[in-house]
């Protein structure tokens, strides 16, 4: 068999290799954003600070009752510049977060604006408050 | 850059240790303190030098350009500024407050060859990028010897 001549399994199994290692070394060097946490009888707000991050270099995700932040600045210096001094140890920016049952994860909003992004999450029905009418009897 | 940079380190002290060894190697022969913090903080501020320029980012997310004072007064840069977190609405729970706010100034002495009639600034995304220009006469000059 020619070295070359790979199966599509294995061929498949080299690139999530590689997607692996990116994602673990994207983990190693990444630092975790600010973020504030609010929430209100239909929801939770989440903003968090991703400075220098655009819409390209985002990812929101919900996999199972976690949601996924991600976001790569892209940021590009002359290539010789020579760092000297940086409080921001990374440009790249990861967390995440348990959402709790009685949120309702496929009505969530995402807004990126001037590098904070805002995340709305609403309640199920189920979890909000719901009024219930009295009529005069 | 910062990435692949801070990526090597493993702990906080070295970080710091790199940090002032490559700050002694590049302003000590100007006689100088390389960098003044005014209280460091928000925004996080990132420098970088070129031979005939110095880069220096502000991670300034949520704030309005337009409201941002930047200045110099001879190799010292100021940044001022504030940032609006509004308060909480009547009913609501707050469960992280992670994200400063309230206004703030920033103080970085620059090296000493920096030319302060020649700044730019641009921001983008929350990233605010001065770059400030660097004399030529400052600059190592070859001289030939006879």
């Amino acid at each position: 068999m020619a070295r070359n001549d790979m199966t599509t399994t294995e061929r498949r199994g080299v690139a999530e290799e590689a997607s692996r290692m990116e994602a673990a070394e994207r983990d190693r060097i990444a630092v975790q954003p600010a973020v504030d946490i609010l929430e209100d009888a239909q929801g939770i707000t989440l903003h968090a600070d991703l400075p220098g991050v655009n819409i390209e270099g985002l990812d929101v995700r919900v996999e199972g009752d976690t949601l996924f932040l991600s976001g790569t600045s892209n940021l590009a210096l002359p290539q010789g510049a020579q760092p000297v001094y940086a409080e921001q140890r990374s440009l790249v920016f990861r967390r995440r977060f348990s959402l709790s049952g009685d949120l309702d994860a496929s009505g969530i909003e995402a807004q990126l604006t001037n590098g904070v992004l805002k995340v709305r999450i609403p309640k199920t029905p189920a979890a909000q408050p719901r009024r219930i009418e009295v009529r005069p009897g | 850059m910062w990435n692949t940079l801070f990526g090597e380190s493993t702990t906080l002290f070295d970080e710091f240790n790199w940090l002032s060894r490559e700050m002694d190697r590049l302003f000590e022969p100007m006689g100088i303190p390389a960098l003044r913090k005014a209280g460091a903080g928000f925004p996080a501020v990132n420098v970088a030098t070129e031979e005939d320029k110095v880069h220096v980012l502000f991670f300034a997310p949520g704030i309005d350009p337009a409201t941002l004072e930047v200045s110099m007064l001879g190799n010292v840069l100021t940044v001022k500024g504030h940032r609006d977190v509004p308060e909480a609405p009547e009913g609501t729970q707050t469960w992280v407050r992670e994200r400063p706010s309230g206004r703030f100034v920033r103080t970085l002495t620059l090296p000493d060859d920096v030319d302060s009639q020649r700044v730019e600034a641009q921001s983008r995304d929350g990233l605010v990028w001065i770059q400030v220009m660097r004399n030529e006469a400052a600059r190592p000059r070859r001289i030939q010897v006879h």
